[in-house]
């Protein structure tokens, strides 16, 4: 498997490059890839041992750490544990950068530590525990809190019917430690000579490390990137709240430009918004000088008696079936029908919907909670949708199951299965899965479509071959829709302007003629027909200068010639 | 209706053939063909004095209404040739789906005056709600509101303010309740006021 190592963009190739033999033992195969001509290193590839010796051992942790001039290491860790850091908050102060030994344990760490300088006050490090926590991390970095978040994570993925692959996501660390990270690196930029020309591992990328690790090695999972499957962490810690609200105070400018957030909402409120928003806490941190960043808080960071506190959510990304669906029925609506009060009749009037056909089956396969379907366009109830279909989308939200556990013969087999049970209303064809993509390329053709419709005619007098030429004859004629009184109540008032490319007509016996239609999408052919009380422009009702009436309607076609151009 | 399975799916499951020796005109066997109106909306009545002010509220079952003269009004009955048809002054067109900032009218609100030679009438909306349009085909071609009164002749389309079923039409009569009472069998309580509770015909 492949591992980037993102801390070593931008730096010169020869950096790189011994930090790859630093992590010699650990890596069994190490490329440098994509040097610019500039000598700066995009990524670096290794491949990772994955056997026994996949944790460092303290010699390699050590060497690790040693690469950063050793005296000037040695001194930031004890800087750091002096004033109350943790082991891993040393390392990101050194600042170390690849991930080996974030991933090993204290113990190894502190064996690294001692054969590189025994003098360092080892008892300060085991001070560090869970009611003394880590002033910088708030104890996210410490083996105890990992191991509680592990062990909740563990009990977290039991629930899920999932495939060993997982996408980590850390939320972002308590606002509050923004704060901290900048005091310390304050206090360290003051206090270590000579100053180290590099920024401080985050804490985030610290989390990613260690904890990402240790989830990954406690729910038996491999990080992939591109894994459905996705657990969340979410810390937070109240007793530093305060703060937080002090950087608020002094820094209001900086907060007051988000125009969502109203000034004066009570500071809980504010806190919960900025929890989620990272960015501009680091932005109004970063917008104080160092000397006035010391003047509203302590460098270095006060020490607190609380740990971080957590929250883990494992989810599943939505998933996406795509398919299309035809409807031989005029009692089967395409979403379910609300009973709603106003109006008469309703009932007896629908059997089932294309939705409720089509959607619990998948939600069950699943075993999702929710799943919204969206269909490209859409049919009145009594309008059959026949042909190779409409397209559609289904988005199952909140699955136990990840998607990879279906496969295509899985998906194949639920198409069997709706159709099956679909008690010949409707069928569903071409179910797949699919991405984002799709769904919005569907959404963008939508109204760039064709369709034709065959549709049975009703006059009020009988007629004849002279109204079949009549409307044969049209071609490409504009029309102008006022919205119909039929769709009035959802839909804005306006004047639209459609295109009835095709109209192919034929005489049935007595009052009945059909016609088969092609015309823009979004034309009412309801409307087209029977003229909407005069509001439709022309209509067949005032070409034939006789009542109209659509006695049958259905969808023969929808124009897919431009599938090609985004299509599954 | 018998036309229901005169389209098959051919055997590719692409086109539609049509079988067309099954269609059956019903109004030849003597029974009516509902037209698109009567499918789709309910007719209720406000009913005037003496017959020449009626009105026909034609209710879609979405809840829309669309107002328009009863076929017992005096500019419909009547010999009269309407000579000019004035739309109420003041009309706003609302915006978006929740038809915004438009024009409300209440049971007396004039919709519309409607002139014949002799005579001058004016059109009251007797339901409450947004007004959604007016007929502007009206202004130009005021005969339609005479020989068309239920199509392209209507007078305004409003949306009631109460979805809720028939709070719009409690002061309006039914459709059977009226052509009873046209017939001058009028034994049935019919509502002269719009003050007037619960008209006849609710389940």
């Amino acid at each position: 498997m492949l591992w980037i190592i993102d801390a070593v963009r931008e730096s010169p190739r020869q950096k790189v490059a011994s930090r790859v033999d630093a992590v010699e033992g650990h890596f069994s195969r190490c490329v440098i890839e994509q040097v610019s001509e500039s000598g700066h290193c995009d990524a670096v590839e290794v491949e990772r041992w994955r056997d026994s010796e996949m944790v460092m051992n303290s010699q390699a942790v050590a060497r690790a750490i040693a690469l950063h001039s050793k005296e000037r290491a040695v001194e930031c860790v004890r800087v750091v544990c002096d004033a109350g850091g943790c082991l891993r908050c040393a390392l990101r102060f050194i600042p170390i950068t690849t991930t080996g030994p974030y991933e090993s344990s204290e113990e190894i760490i502190v064996e690294a530590l001692r054969d590189l300088d025994s003098t360092l006050p080892f008892e300060s490090f085991s001070a560090v525990n869970a009611s003394a926590p880590c002033v910088c991390c708030l104890g996210m970095l410490q083996d105890s809190t990992m191991k509680t978040v592990a062990e909740a994570c563990t009990e977290y993925v039991k629930e899920f019917e999932y495939d060993g692959v997982v996408r980590l996501n850390l939320s972002a660390p308590p606002v509050c430690s923004i704060i901290r990270q900048r005091a310390m690196e304050i206090h360290v930029l003051e206090t270590v000579k000579p100053k180290s020309a590099e920024d401080p591992v985050t804490l985030r990328t610290g989390a990613k490390y260690s904890l990402g690790h240790a989830i990954e090695t406690a729910i038996g999972a491999s990080y992939d990137q591109q894994s459905d499957f996705f657990s969340n962490v979410h810390f937070r810690h109240e007793e530093s709240m305060p703060e937080m609200e002090k950087l608020v105070n002094t820094q209001k400018q900086e907060f007051r430009r988000n125009k969502r957030r109203k000034t004066n909402v009570p500071f809980e409120t504010f806190a919960s918004w900025m929890d989620r928003d990272v960015s501009t806490v680091e932005k109004a941190v970063r917008a104080l000088s160092e000397e006035g960043f010391k003047v509203q808080s302590d460098v270095p960071p006060k020490r607190c008696r609380t740990v971080v506190k957590f929250d883990v959510l494992c989810s599943v990304s939505d998933i996406l079936l795509s398919g299309r669906y035809l409807k031989f029925s005029r009692r089967v609506s395409q979403s379910p029908w609300k009973v709603e009060d106003h109006g008469e009749e309703k009932t007896g009037k629908v059997d089932s919907s294309v939705e409720d056909i089509i959607v619990p089956k998948l939600k069950e396969q699943f075993l999702a909670a929710h799943a919204t379907f969206i269909p490209g366009g859409r049919e009145d109830v009594d309008v059959r949708m026949l042909g190779t279909g409409r397209p559609f989308v289904v988005r199952i939200s909140g699955a136990k199951k990840v998607p990879s556990r279906a496969t295509e013969e899985a998906v194949a087999k639920l198409e069997v299965e709706i159709n099956r049970d679909g008690g010949g209303l409707v069928k569903v064809v071409e179910l797949a899965r699919t991405d984002k993509q799709h769904l919005e390329w569907m959404r963008s053709v939508e109204s760039q479509k064709r369709k034709t419709y065959a549709c049975v005619i009703r006059l009020n007098r009988l007629p004849s071959t002279d109204d079949v030429e009549k409307l044969n004859a049209l071609t490409d004629m504009k029309i102008i829709q006022k919205t119909p009184v039929r769709v009035f109540h959802r839909r804005s008032p306006g004047n639209r302007e459609k295109v009835v490319h095709r109209v192919s007509a034929k005489l049935l016996k007595g009052h009945y003629m059909v016609a088969e239609i092609e015309a823009e999408a979004g034309t009412y052919i309801k409307e087209l027909v029977h003229g909407d009380f005069g509001r439709t422009k022309p209509s067949f009702q005032s070409i034939l200068g006789c009542k109209a009436d659509v006695t049958q309607l259905d969808v023969i076609s929808i124009d897919v010639a431009k599938e090609t151009v985004g299509g599954d | 209706m018998a036309v229901e399975d005169e389209y098959v799916i051919s055997d590719d499951g692409s086109r539609v053939k049509l079988l067309d020796n099954d269609i059956e005109d019903k109004e030849e066997d003597g029974t009516r063909v509902w037209s698109v109106l009567e499918r789709y909306y309910t007719r209720w009545y406000w009913v005037s004095e003496n017959g020449d002010e009626d009105l026909c509220v034609m209710r879609h079952s979405n809840g829309i209404c669309v107002v328009t003269l009863s076929e017992e009004h005096a500019v419909v009955a009547g010999d009269e040739d309407v000579t000019k048809v004035e739309l109420r002054e003041g009309f706003q067109e609302p915006k978006g789906k929740r038809k915004r900032q438009g024009t409300f009218v209440q049971e007396e609100s004039t919709l519309c005056t409607v002139h014949t030679k002799s005579k001058s009438y004016k059109i009251r909306a007797r339901i409450r709600g947004v007004l959604l349009e007016l007929n502007e085909n009206l202004t130009t071609n005021p005969a339609l509101i005479k020989t068309e009164n239920f199509d392209q002749g209507f007078i305004a389309i409003v949306l009631p303010k109460s979805q809720a079923q028939h709070d719009c039409v409690r002061s309006l009569t039914r459709r059977d309740d009226y052509m009873l009472h046209r017939q001058g069998r009028a034994e049935v309580d019919v509502p002269q006021h719009p003050e007037k509770e619960a008209a006849p015909g609710f389940g």
